[in-house]
């Protein structure tokens, strides 16, 4: 484990938050929306516990963080979930361009 | 008796106060009160006066007061001055007032506002009296202007007239237009030197003088500042057109006005701060000229003049005109004399005027005539008035008249000569309007028959007063016989002198031969017009007709500060109106309104609705930071 | 009649004579607090109570205030001046606020002024029906906020309770206003807040610049421990001068105070013109002044052309008003000018003029607004078109209307002579003194504004009361003032006829605050 390096965690990571970011700003469907944070998210927690490693691997601080970043993911998940059921009840789609209601 | 002076002012405001608040509902109480608070004022003024005459001649000065407000370094007081001046304004206020009281009960019985009416008479003496006995200039402009608020109240008291609405609202403007000069003046005072009392002013002026740290010119220009509130109250030019409009309100009110209150308190005033006016010619040049100018302008308005009261009001400013311009030429004694002798013959000549118009309910002098038949007393009354004022020996008016001319003729004034014979003119001019009006009014035939048969003497409290008042328009100027020279030892300015000289009555006669012949030949002049009926008046107002319009119109005075206020005043106001409404309100407020909606709709143009372009935004905008933290 | 009148002695009775033990023995109760629990705690009250009972509990709470409020102008110490009564409670002690009251003689003037015209008020909203329980409640409340505005000794509770003050009042001419009522309430509070934003970031300013890093008014006054430079109070004396003096409608922001005060209610007309609007003057004098004396002496002869415009022109644009109540409400906008225009002066004699003015001006506006109310609910329009002759019906409102005009028009013997005759001593003097002689030239213009007041305002009277009556069918309905009606406007007339008959009782209080405060800028040298 020691000898990969910490770039290569990095690199996973960059990846990963590309792809979400992708997911995030292509995607139409909210559903992938939702996936593209949620990767997003991963790739910030892969973030943390590399440094935390490779940095100071006594201290808590960054799996605490982790911990804190997973728990809240679940709980956005399931109320961005519910919007999303929400809309998809009031406007019969899943696509996050119809919900433009609060257009200037 | 001096020690309880405080009380003079005190009682009326109390009547007044007494009236307003129990006795509204209850006539008879309400008058008694009033006239009962007047009398007993006047009682005091009587005490008051055999006191100072009891005191050394030199030292007829007793003052008392307390503190009104405290600012350092100035500290107003309100107190009591009670000197030959005041004790001789006292007398004839409270007198006077007493009698128009005592003549309203006839005159203003069947009002239904009675007791408000008495209510306001009693605070309008009050308000004089605390004018009269103020030791401070401060305290003088408060009953100054109370005095114009009671004016405002009276003149309209019957409120429900337009006229009479539009006249209370003229006279308290213009008043107050004068009282704007007179309230900078104080102001002058109190700064320059730091106190407002008249002793302490009085002895700061004559030691600034006399070590040169005080200009004269400057108390003179505090003096003329001051005679601006003398000239709006006293109804001098430029400020008279108040005082004939001033005639809506009820008659005894307009005695009142006239004889003693108001319209005196301008000379008053001028009297009592005689040492700043006297500090320097330029003021008192001011002062004579603008009296002297306001005599013969008014006599020749009166000449033309069809209403009873307005006759009787242009001849009020006429001879207030020459008390002025006794002041302004240095015959101190001559124009408080004149203003006693004045306020005994026109109480009289209003009060005769109101029963008359009590008789007749009418006021033009043409629809009149022949009243002598029906009104004997009126009459009598009346005939004594106009002799009085017309300046024929013995009557009150000759001896007071006779010293201001006296005092015109031997003043030291710039051109003295002008104005003595405008004043010689103008009493040509008195006596040829009075006798016009006693004889339209009194003698030849009924013009209007109906109101003639329904004419009849009036009650008893209202001949008691012209009684009162015609016996004293006889013998008030005695007071003054030469030899005795009684007022001019009492009343006097600086050190005693004697003005005119005449030591027995023909000498006096003979002194004056020239006003006593003015006079005669106005009157002659008068009755062959509208006595004898030699000539025509209505002729010669055909033939000089555009003269004859000029002074019935008052000179167009009226209409020329009308089109002034109602073209700049009102002018601006329609300017500023449009400025207010358009500029500031809808322009400034609405308009940044309008720029911070439209600013907002600009803004609103990036809210697209679209998630994933705010997303983008964020992103955008991490990546830009990022950028620029890193290089 | 009698339960009215025992609602209003009974409470005045008891806080007269609890203030007195009080004031005798060790200070147990918070005096000063109580001027502002009380209507709070009435509006609570109000809140639970039933609503036939809101109105008796605001008239008791108001009467109750009033015998304090009179209690505390007799009960200040004028040997000792300086503040009194102060209560202190550290609230952030790390950011140096601290809930501090206390009064000295200028405020304690205020305090009663606020008293008076909430007792007035609440007896002039008596007839009030359209949901009479909210109204009371936050009428009350307008109070409450008021109160604690001129007792706070710490600028970030002033700031505080005035807000408290404006959203009330923001309801208030919304719901229970004529005409316009909305449009005029968001202006109205739109500009009070803007006025409010000014002062806060001035506060802020002051609060960050100073060494001493406190809201206390008192610590902030001493300069040498604040070190408040001069070119800081030059910049920033205007700012707030600007601020406050919105507060006190000064040109060119001054619409919002004809707008608001033609559609708000009654009372709340009266409670704003009288005690909300003086406010402005009032911390000029109490803030701006003692913080940056400096600054003032700078600014204060150029903002004195302003407060002068604010003199005429509100009383010029007076003159070609269409309805009675704008007009009143020029008028006041005029005569806040010759409250600011006093304070500009920076002397002894103008600076109590403004004082005295502050005071006069309030019970005068609330009495006048009161008669205003009264006539527009009996005649039911106030288009001056319309008006006429009125006197003949309702005489007693007439007299009393006369009254208020002469009161409104400085008339000695009332209470408006004694501020202005101060107010044009202070700009003769400031002006005598040669240090800045743009004062010689302001006096006179200044003077020509009793001559205007006397048009428009015997111009108003002849065109509601005097002449004959216009509208014949008016007659016939119309009644004349009843008990309840007169009553408050005949309360705040001899408050009125009080000062300006004996004015050395509240010259003095009002000079204990201000000769300190003259030797401590030094005026104009």
């Amino acid at each position: 484990m020691n000898n990969i390096p910490l770039v290569h965690f990095l690199y996973l990571a960059g990846i990963l938050f590309g792809i979400g970011m992708f997911g995030v700003l292509a995607r139409k469907n909210a559903i992938s929306v939702l996936m593209g944070i949620e990767l997003m998210l991963n790739a910030v927690n892969i973030n943390f516990l590399a440094f935390a490693r490779y940095w100071n691997w006594n201290s808590l601080t960054g799996p605490v963080f982790v911990v804190f970043v997973i728990t809240i993911a679940a709980a956005e998940a399931a109320v961005a979930l519910a919007i999303i059921i929400s809309i998809y009840r009031h406007l019969r789609t899943a696509n996050v361009d119809d919900a433009h209601y609060l257009r200037g | 008796m001096i020690q309880y002076s405080w009380l003079i002012p005190t009682l009326p405001a109390l009547a007044y106060v007494l009236i307003t608040i129990f006795t509204k509902r209850f006539k008879n109480i309400s008058a008694a009160i009033s006239i009962l608070t007047m009398a007993s004022c006047f009682a005091l003024a009587v005490g008051i006066l055999f006191e100072l005459l009891k005191m050394d001649p030199a030292s007829r000065s007793v003052t008392f007061g307390t503190t009104w407000l405290q600012i350092a370094p100035w500290q107003a007081n309100v107190g009591v001055l009670i000197d030959p001046l005041s004790a001789n304004m006292l007398l004839v206020v409270t007198f006077i007032s007493l009698l128009v009281q005592i003549y309203s009960l006839g005159y203003m019985h069947d009002d239904e506002r009675f007791s408000t009416y008495y209510s306001y008479l009693s605070l309008f003496t009050a308000s004089m009296l605390l004018l009269v006995v103020s030791n401070n200039y401060l305290q003088i402009f408060v009953g100054w202007e109370l005095v114009g608020l009671c004016s405002y109240l009276l003149i309209g008291f019957w409120y429900f007239k337009p006229e009479a609405a539009n006249a209370a609202k003229k006279a308290f403007v213009v008043n107050r237009i004068g009282d704007m000069g007179f309230l900078m003046g104080v102001v002058t005072i109190g700064m320059v030197f730091q106190t407002f009392d008249f002793a302490q002013v009085k002895d700061l002026v004559a030691q600034g003088l006399a070590n040169h740290t005080l200009a004269s010119g400057y108390v003179a220009g505090i003096a003329i500042l001051l005679f601006c509130g003398a000239v709006g109250k006293s109804a001098q030019f430029p400020l008279h057109v108040w005082l004939p409009d001033a005639m809506e309100g009820p008659t005894p009110v307009s005695a009142l006005i006239h004889a003693a209150t108001m319209v005196a308190a301008g000379v008053f005033m001028v009297a009592r701060t005689y040492n700043l006016f006297s500090a320097d010619p330029l003021s008192m040049t001011v002062v004579a000229y603008i009296g002297g100018f306001t005599a013969i302008f008014a006599a020749s308005i009166a000449l033309a003049q069809d209403d009873i009261k307005r006759i009787l009001a242009y001849s009020t400013l006429s001879q207030l005109g020459y008390m002025i311009m006794s002041l302004g030429v240095g015959g101190y004694t001559s124009g408080m004399f004149h203003l006693t002798t004045h306020a005994c013959f026109k109480a009289l000549l209003f009060l005769g005027s109101g029963s008359v118009i009590h008789a007749l309910h009418e006021q033009d002098i043409w629809k009149m005539g022949g009243l002598s038949k029906k009104m004997k007393i009126t009459t009598i009354t009346f005939a004594i008035g106009t002799l009085a004022i017309a300046g024929i020996p013995p009557f009150a008016g000759f001896f007071s008249k006779d010293a201001i001319l006296d005092a015109v003729k031997d003043s030291t004034i710039w051109h003295h000569e002008i104005l003595y014979y405008a004043a010689v003119f103008t009493a040509f001019l008195t006596a040829f309007y009075m006798f016009r009006l006693f004889f339209v009014v009194f003698t030849g035939e009924a013009r209007d028959h109906h109101s003639f048969d329904h004419a009849h003497e009036s009650p008893f409290t209202m001949c008691l007063p012209l009684v009162l008042l015609a016996g004293l328009s006889i013998c008030v100027g005695w007071l003054n016989w030469p030899g005795v020279d009684a007022y001019s030892k009492f009343v006097y300015y600086g050190d005693l002198h004697l003005e005119g000289g005449a030591s027995n009555f023909v000498q006096l006669l003979t002194q004056s031969w020239l006003s006593i012949v003015v006079a005669v030949a106005g009157i002659t002049l008068s009755a062959m017009f509208y006595y004898w009926r030699i000539f025509s008046a209505e002729k010669m107002a055909v033939t000089f007709r555009p003269i004859y319009l000029l002074l019935k119109n008052k000179y167009y005075f009226d209409e020329f500060y009308g089109w002034i206020v109602k073209t700049f005043l009102f002018g601006l106001a329609t300017i500023l109106k449009w400025f207010d409404d358009e500029v500031v309100d809808d322009g400034m407020v609405d308009g940044s309104g309008w720029v911070a909606r439209k600013m907002g709709g600009l803004l609103s143009l990036t809210q697209t609705g679209y998630v994933q372009n705010y997303a983008l935004v964020v992103f955008g905008a991490v990546a830009v930071i990022f950028l620029l933290v890193s290089f | 009649m009698f339960s009215v009148l025992a609602t209003i002695l009974v409470p005045f009775a008891v806080s007269f004579c609890l203030f007195h033990s009080v004031a005798q023995g060790p200070n147990l109760l918070p005096v000063l607090s109580t001027f502002i629990l009380a209507p709070f705690l009435a509006a609570l009250l109000v809140m639970i109570a039933p609503e036939k009972f809101a109105r008796w509990i605001s008239l008791g709470a108001a009467s109750f205030v009033l015998g304090l409020g009179v209690k505390l102008f007799l009960c200040y110490q004028t040997a000792v001046s300086g503040f009194q009564f102060v209560e202190e409670i550290p609230w952030l002690k790390n950011l140096g606020i601290s809930y501090i009251l206390g009064v000295d003689g200028m405020s304690t003037l205020m305090v009663l002024l606020v008293t008076c015209v909430y007792f007035a008020g609440a007896l002039i909203s008596w007839n009030i029906s359209l949901r009479r329980k909210e109204y009371f409640v936050l009428f009350s409340l307008l109070v409450s906020g008021v109160a604690g505005a001129y007792e706070s000794l710490d600028l970030f509770f002033f700031f505080l309770f005035y807000e408290f003050a404006v959203l009330p009042m923001y309801l208030l001419v919304g719901i229970w206003g004529t005409g316009r009522k909305e449009y005029a309430a968001m202006k109205l509070t739109v500009y009070l807040l803007a006025g409010s934003a000014f002062m806060l970031v001035g506060f802020l300013a002051i609060y960050f610049t100073s060494n001493v890093h406190t809201f206390d008014i008192r610590a902030l006054s001493d300069l040498s421990a604040t070190g408040l430079s001069v070119s800081f109070q030059n910049t920033w004396f205007p700012l707030l001068f600007v601020g406050f003096g919105v507060i006190s409608a000064l040109f060119p922001f001054h619409t919002w105070s004809p707008d608001g005060y033609g559609s708000a209610p009654t009372a709340a007309s009266m409670l704003h013109a009288g005690v909300l609007k003086s406010l402005g003057g009032y911390s000029i004098i109490r803030v701006a002044l003692p913080l940056m004396p400096d600054g003032a002496k700078h600014w204060l002869p150029y903002l004195a052309i302003l407060a002068l415009i604010n003199m005429l022109y509100a009383a010029i644009v007076a003159l070609k008003q269409t309805d009675f109540k704008y007009v009143i409400a020029y008028s006041s906008v005029s005569h806040c000018g010759t409250i600011l225009f006093g304070i500009c002066t920076l002397e002894a004699a103008g600076l109590n003029g403004a004082v005295i003015q502050t005071f006069s001006h309030g019970i005068v506006a609330a009495m006048t607004f009161a008669l205003v109310g009264t006539v527009y609910g009996k005649a039911h329009t106030r288009e001056l078109a319309k008006l006429g002759g009125l006197s003949k019906c309702m005489p007693v409102l007439g007299a009393l209307f006369v009254a208020a005009a002469m009161a409104n028009v400085g008339l000695p013997g009332l209470s408006g002579f004694v501020g202005e005759f101060l107010v044009f001593l202070g700009s003769y003097q400031s002006g005598f003194r040669g240090g800045f002689s743009i004062f010689q030239a302001l006096f006179p213009i200044g003077v020509l504004a009793i001559v205007l007041t006397a048009i428009y305002y015997l111009r108003l009277v002849q065109m509601v009361f005097f002449g004959p009556v216009k509208d014949p069918h008016l007659n016939e309905e119309v009644k004349d003032g009843s008990f309840i009606e007169i009553l408050p406007i005949a309360f705040l007339l001899i408050v009125s006829l009080l000062v300006g008959l004996y004015p050395k009782p509240f010259v003095d209080m009002s000079n204990l605050s201000i000769a300190p405060l003259i030797d401590h800028i030094g005026g104009f040298k």
